[in-house]
């Protein structure tokens, strides 16, 4: 019988079974790094709102405190998105008649609340708890990144469980001092009640000075899930 | 017997000794076919689910099949790939400044129960109640909650509330209502001929003096009352009684009850049920000696609640329980009941009741030092019994202590349904305002109501337009609103302002925590105030009104107009403001008004003598029926929550129906068992029932419940169509057999079977051949009983010693003897071992911590003690459960398929009386009641064999569940030995009713199908609990560090106060099913602080776990049962 397959198939062969691990391999990882990317998780793209409303402008610009808006970061899972009460405190004297601001009127003289798009939206199962990071040392921007360079909301970080552990297993990476949570230019390094501290040693400290949990506990599921 | 001599014999002979003569061990079962050994049952233990659960049993074709399968693929694409859903966020627009978003609120009100007040805390989320906790400060409550309170937050979000008003079913409006009724009012002034009135029972004082002004204003008119289950407690409420019976039982050292259900059935149960368990219930780690208990006799017509928790029970047919009253008060020495004194076989029984009433005894046989006996009775019984009670207090000395009467709560002067329906007749009615309850469905069959008032409301006059008017106010479209021209909806209590008085006359506020879901709502004030005349006044300044009007004497110099008037006198006033206002603040925010309850009064009067009472219906051939409301739909109120359908009743665990109950020994000569319909005929009227089989019920009686047969209950009542669920009995009942009819007759009708769902036989725990085990070994045959289609079977079911439970007797013996009915392991485990003398063994192949296992005595231990000698199986806990932790509910079918879904089951475990023979077992049995959560195994065995690591260990000792990460497989169920694990199979949870998904309390994921899910302890609260006290913790110590420098002892007390603060934080921490717990039967926390209470009971010598021997090592634990038996009446039958 005469040979079925040409001797120069052998490379074909070859280079097929190799290529199909490649492929598949090169396709798991594709799949990985889309999940993990912006396309899948949002991260760093914009969320536009009813009222182009800049942190930007309100935080680095005017100074204002982040629980003059969120009043109940301290206090509740939930940190609160400020009642249209709190932008009229200023909007009735200024900028009384922006167009942009036009929103904001409807919503006082209607008595309808201010329909804003969630930038960080977590799924029903997962329980975050914003009081409790904020009472032990992890400061807004460790989450929400340089908001006060944010003329328009994004999401700093990708908020997937991967990210959340990282901090739940290592938090001396991310703890500061608890008068130092609502700063966003803080740096252990150069804080000059701590001289010569480095985040890592500051970080240590602080775990114990505010008890936090054992690490092992930090990553029991129920600690988030329930 | 073998079986114990290979368990006991490497005792010492001493303990040899004790254990030789321990009394029998009980052999208890959940349900008939248990005992029997029946092969089903047999071969359904084995199997985690029941055959067929976990198959798709609906009809699906080949075709639908693939049509399914592909939309579903498509579909899961979709879904795989979408992005994040895009949500919202509304803030307020002008945010009220107590109100922290994000953290649950807590208001005072008052839940009513039959007309009654108790007092609640209703739990809201940014404005939307999600559930009812008793409120701790109400006399009525103490905290705890009954299953209706639970439930009653879901009927504020029944979708099939009634949204309109309607005038002969066509939408209307409130004020074209009242503009029809006014000319007719007009026509009526000054003598209100025609007006009538029918309400349920009033308590609430405002609508009392709305009464009384319409009284005034049209003196013909007539106010009329029925309330179908009014005389379902013991509190003597009868006109002519001696007045309204208030118990402390606190105060009582033996307890005769005669059939009255007081830890479930009357409006102050939740009170009665408490004091009872705290006269039983043994301090952790109290020695035997110092344990004083009280007694329970409890004579009864059907099986309650109460008669579970009796010491003693007989059940007797209802006609004989006059009789059996009047022999006690003849023994006891009331001379009104002198006479003959003998009652047959009884008669040994009752002289030692009676000798035991009037002398308390301890345990050593020593008179109790000012000990009290007290007789209960129910309020169902004749006038003459009630009478009867109260002598025998008089004589017992008990008024004054265990019992006080007062004045009746209820408000006076109203005349009966039966006068209301003969005036019907008589055409002496033309306008008719039937405000709440629904009596065309619950009035009694021989009144014909509902022909009257069909008549009443179809009648036309010359000109054509309807002659009379007829207006309900109701919740929902329902049997009555059926038959009236305007239907009004009724407010919810929950969005009505309003007031009632609980038990003991204590005025409460109803305080609503939400807007009216629908805007055409009113509330019974509301609309007596717009008949007044006054329409636009809300409920608010109705209340508000009339508390103003009571209180203003107290300023002035007249005299106070009522008790509370002149009791409440606040003790400390803010300067210069209103002393109403404070007053009535300080009402709202306790959500009652302190002081009111009524005073004792003399009851005074002669007691009538007492003729020998006849006994009635004793004859062998006529059946006596008893009447009770059903123990989850009540009157029929209920009928469309679902949460209360499918809950497994007490006892019969029967889940969407009823049945009639019937004894053992009748069944067997009907020959007919569980489902099998039979026709009863009572003065003319049949109706057919299925039956089911309950041990412990007098023969040739059978007990029909009330609530269900709902004709127009809604979607949940009438599965979503016309079906009609279970049987109505008010059908049978008549004004003059509203708790008992005697001489009905019994027919079989047969090959007629109805399918009744029962879950005794759910989720058993039980041997399996080859598992080796301590405690009583052998088989459990078929011996005692021969019942109807069961068969022997090979299957050996050992006695596990799942219950525990003994007389007072076998724990003052031995102390140890709940730990060696557990066997040689469990005696090893815990050092009472001869071979072992003095060590604790260690049992499993897991490593403890010494051995690198985890170690478990740092931080917080959660751990949970369930005691059943506190107990009394009243499922409040179950509907607790299911309130807090968005259980779904799953419809007759699924129950039927053992997919029901409650996290805490109650296991009513069936067993003879301590020290009485297995035989009586089925005539008397001894009913435990044993709630089954979660056990938080620290060696679980769900968690080995999870593939995914969705159920993992906390180190706080959880076994956790975690939803995102569940494929389903449930291997974990398949090996869980206390089957305590639910599973999705369907899309249980209600994404999709607008109005349903207010309910779900936020804190906790609403699991969607094909998930597993079980008792959590609570993780929601735990978690809660400790981050505030983390967070007070680091506030506090932040302000410490500031003051060292400053003042280091004023540093030192600030941090000696956050310890205390931990303490008081941690101790206010309860689960869900803790906190409803009437008896305080569960306790909850943190097992790793020695000074906690839940260590003292896990140290206390009558702690057990369930199924030790798998060495689990669970984190719930349970209290074995201990009954104080009459030692005279004790048999001393006791196998060796």
């Amino acid at each position: 019988m005469a040979q079925l397959f040409h001797p120069a198939m052998n490379v074909i062969a070859k280079t097929s079974i190799f290529g199909v691990v490649i492929l598949v391999a090169g396709a798991g990882m594709v799949a990985w790094n889309i999940e993990k990317s912006p396309y899948i998780t949002n991260q760093g793209q914009i969320v536009h709102q009813p009222i182009p409303f800049s942190h930007e402008h309100h935080v680095r610009g005017l100074g204002i405190d982040c629980r003059y808006c969120h009043t109940s970061v301290e206090d509740s899972a939930f940190a609160g998105m400020p009642a249209t009460k709190v932008c009229m405190t200023c909007h009735s004297q200024i900028w009384t008649n922006a167009a942009l601001l036009q929103p904001v009127r409807d919503s006082w003289r209607n008595n309808t609340p201010i329909a804003w798009n969630r930038v960080h939206n977590l799924p029903g199962f997962v329980f975050f708890d914003h009081s409790i990071h904020v009472n032990k040392g992890v400061g807004c921007v460790t989450c929400h990144g340089q908001v006060d360079e944010m003329p328009l909301m994004w999401k700093a970080s990708s908020l997937q469980m991967e990210w959340c552990l990282d901090c739940h297993r290592r938090p001396e990476n991310h703890l500061r001092p608890r008068d130092e949570v609502f700063n966003l230019h803080y740096s252990a390094e150069q804080d000059p009640k701590h001289p010569g501290a480095t985040q890592e040693s500051l970080g240590q400290e602080l775990k114990i000075q505010y008890h936090l949990l054992p690490r092992q506990q930090m990553q029991n599921c129920s600690t988030c899930h329930r | 017997m073998p079986g114990d001599q290979s368990i006991f014999d490497h005792l010492p002979s001493a303990a040899q000794d004790r254990a030789a003569s321990a009394p029998s061990a009980p052999r208890y079962w959940r349900s008939l076919e248990e005992l029997a050994g029946d092969e089903t049952f047999a071969a359904r233990i084995g199997d985690e689910f029941a055959e067929g659960a976990d198959e798709w049993l609906d009809p699906t074709t080949r075709r639908n099949f693939l049509r399914l399968m592909g939309a579903s693929l498509a579909l899961g694409g979709v879904v795989g790939c979408s992005d994040f859903p895009e949500e919202k966020i509304l803030p307020y627009v002008n945010q009220p400044e107590s109100v922290i978003p994000g953290v649950p609120s807590f208001y005072a009100t008052t839940v009513p129960f039959c007309g009654f007040a108790i007092g609640a805390l209703a739990e809201s989320h940014e404005g939307r109640p999600t559930k009812i906790e008793g409120n701790p400060d109400h006399p009525a409550s103490l905290g705890a909650s009954n299953i209706f309170m639970q439930a009653s937050v879901l009927d504020l979000y029944d979708p099939d509330r009634s949204k309109l008003v309607t005038d002969a079913g066509a939408a209307s409006t409130w004020g074209s209502f009242l503009d029809t009724l006014q000319p007719r009012l007009d026509r009526m002034r000054d003598s209100g001929k025609g007006l009538r009135f029918l309400t349920r029972t009033v308590t609430s004082p405002t609508i009392a003096a709305q009464m009384e002004e319409l009284r005034k204003r049209y003196p013909q008119s007539r106010w009329h009352v029925h309330d179908p289950t009014a005389n379902a407690g013991c509190s003597a409420r009868q006109g002519g009684a001696p007045g309204r019976a208030v118990y402390d039982f606190s105060k009582a050292d033996v307890i005769l009850s005669l059939d009255a259900d007081f830890v479930f059935s009357d409006v102050g149960s939740l009170v009665y049920a408490r004091q009872f368990a705290d006269g039983r219930r043994r301090e952790p780690g109290a020695s035997a000696a110092d344990h004083v208990m009280n007694r329970l006799y409890v004579i009864e017509s059907t099986f309650t609640l109460t008669g579970s928790m009796a010491d003693h029970r007989r059940a007797l047919r209802p006609g004989e329980i006059p009789a059996t009253a009047r022999a006690i008060a003849a023994r006891l020495g009331v001379a009104e009941a002198a006479g003959s004194t003998s009652f047959g076989n009884l008669d040994s029984f009752l002289d030692a009741l009676a000798d035991d009433l009037k002398s308390p005894r301890d345990f050593s046989g020593k008179l109790r030092n000012g000990g009290v006996g007290v007789v209960v009775a129910g309020d169902h019984l004749p006038l003459a019994v009630q009478q009867l009670a109260y002598a025998m207090n008089q004589k017992l000395g008990s008024v004054g202590k265990a019992v006080r009467y007062i004045d009746p709560v209820d408000v006076q002067g109203a005349h009966s349904i039966e006068s209301l329906t003969a005036d019907m007749a008589a055409g002496l009615v033309d306008t008719l305002l039937i405000l709440g309850g629904n009596p065309c469905y619950d009035s009694p069959a021989d009144v014909r109501f509902t022909e009257q008032l069909g008549r009443l409301s179809t009648a036309v006059d010359s000109t054509g337009h309807p002659a009379n008017f007829t207006a309900h106010l109701a919740s929902h479209e329902d049997e009555t609103s059926f038959y009236c021209q305007w239907h009004i909806p009724e407010l919810h209590y929950l969005e009505a302002w309003g007031d009632a008085r609980a038990f003991d006359g204590t005025a409460s506020i109803i305080q609503p925590l939400i807007l009216p879901i629908s805007a055409a709502s009113r509330s019974t004030p509301e609309v007596l105030e717009a008949i007044l005349g006054r329409r636009d006044r809300g409920g608010y300044e109705i209340v508000r009104a009339y508390w103003e009007s009571q209180w203003k004497p107290v300023n002035s110099d007249q005299t106070p107009q009522t008790q509370e008037a002149q009791a409440t006198r606040p003790t400390t006033q803010p300067h210069g403001a209103d002393p109403f206002e404070v007053r009535w603040q300080l009402a709202l925010r306790q959500g009652f008004i302190q002081d009111s309850a009524f005073t004792p009064r003399d009851p005074g009067g002669a007691i009538p003598a007492f003729g020998p009472a006849p006994v009635v219906g004793g004859s062998h051939e006529d059946w006596d029926l008893v009447f009770r409301p059903d123990m989850g739909l009540w009157d029929g109120q209920y009928a469309n929550n679902p949460w209360l359908q499918e809950l497994p009743r007490p006892f019969t665990k029967l889940v969407w129906d009823n049945a009639a109950l019937i004894s053992y020994r009748s069944a067997g000569k009907l020959g007919i068992s569980d489902g099998d319909v039979i026709r009863v005929t009572s003065d003319n009227r049949t109706l057919d029932v299925p039956a089911v089989i309950l041990p412990g019920l007098p023969d040739q009686t059978l007990t029909l419940t009330l609530g269900y047969g709902r004709v127009r209950g809604g979607h949940v009542a009438n599965e979503g169509g016309d079906v009609v669920r279970g049987y109505n009995a008010y059908t049978l009942r008549t004004s003059t057999s509203a708790a008992f009819a005697a001489g009905a007759k019994v027919t079989v009708l047969t090959g007629e079977r109805r399918k009744l769902v029962m879950t005794r036989s759910h989720h058993a725990m039980a041997n399996l051949p080859g598992m080796v085990v301590g405690g009583e070994e052998g088989p459990l045959k078929p011996d005692a009983i021969e019942h109807p289609g069961t068969s022997e079977s090979e299957i050996e079911i050992k006695n596990r010693r799942i219950v525990r439970s003994g007389t007072h007797d076998d724990f003052r013996r031995d102390q140890d003897w709940v730990t060696k009915l557990g066997g040689e392991n469990e005696m090893r485990a815990k050092g009472l071992s001869r071979d072992y003398p003095g060590r604790k063994i260690h049992l499993t192949i897991y490593p403890d911590k010494d051995n690198g296992g985890w170690d478990y005595s740092k931080g917080y231990q959660w751990g949970m003690s369930i005691d059943q000698t506190s107990c009394i199986g009243c499922n409040a806990c179950v509907v607790a459960c299911q309130a807090e932790n968005n259980i779904p509910v799953v419809g007759k079918d699924e129950c039927a398929r053992e997919r029901e879904m409650h996290w805490i089951r109650i296991d009513d475990w069936f067993g003879s009386q301590p020290g009485g023979s297995h035989d009586d077992a089925t005539d008397e049995p001894q009913v435990i009641h044993m709630p089954v959560p979660c056990q938080h195994c620290e060696n679980a065995p769900c968690e080995l064999v999870c593939p995914v690591g969705a159920t993992t260990h906390s180190v706080e000792g959880l076994n956790e569940m975690t939803y995102n990460r569940c494929i389903g497989t449930r291997y974990c169920s398949n090996n869980c030995p206390y089957k305590v694990r639910r599973f999705n199979f369907f899309l249980f949870a209600d994404y999709s009713t607008p109005t349903r998904a207010l309910q779900y309390n936020p804190d906790v994921t609403v699991r969607s199908r094909g998930v597993m899910e079980k008792c959590s302890y609570c993780v929601q609260r735990l978690n809660r609990t400790r981050m505030d006290i983390e967070k007070m913790t680091v506030r506090l110590e932040d302000r410490a560090g500031a003051l060292e420098s400053e003042s280091p002892r004023k540093a030192a007390a600030l941090r000696d106060e956050i310890i205390t603060r931990q303490k008081e934080m941690l101790a206010q921490l309860q689960t869900a099913c803790q906190q409803a717990c009437p008896t305080q039967a569960i306790w909850f926390g943190d097992k790793n602080d020695p000074a906690s209470h839940i260590a003292k009971l896990k140290e206390d010598k009558l702690n057990y776990t369930l199924l030790d021997d798998l060495t689990t090592q669970p984190r719930t634990s349970y209290m074995a049962r201990l009954n104080n038996p009459n030692p005279s009446l004790s048999k001393t039958k006791r196998p060796t």
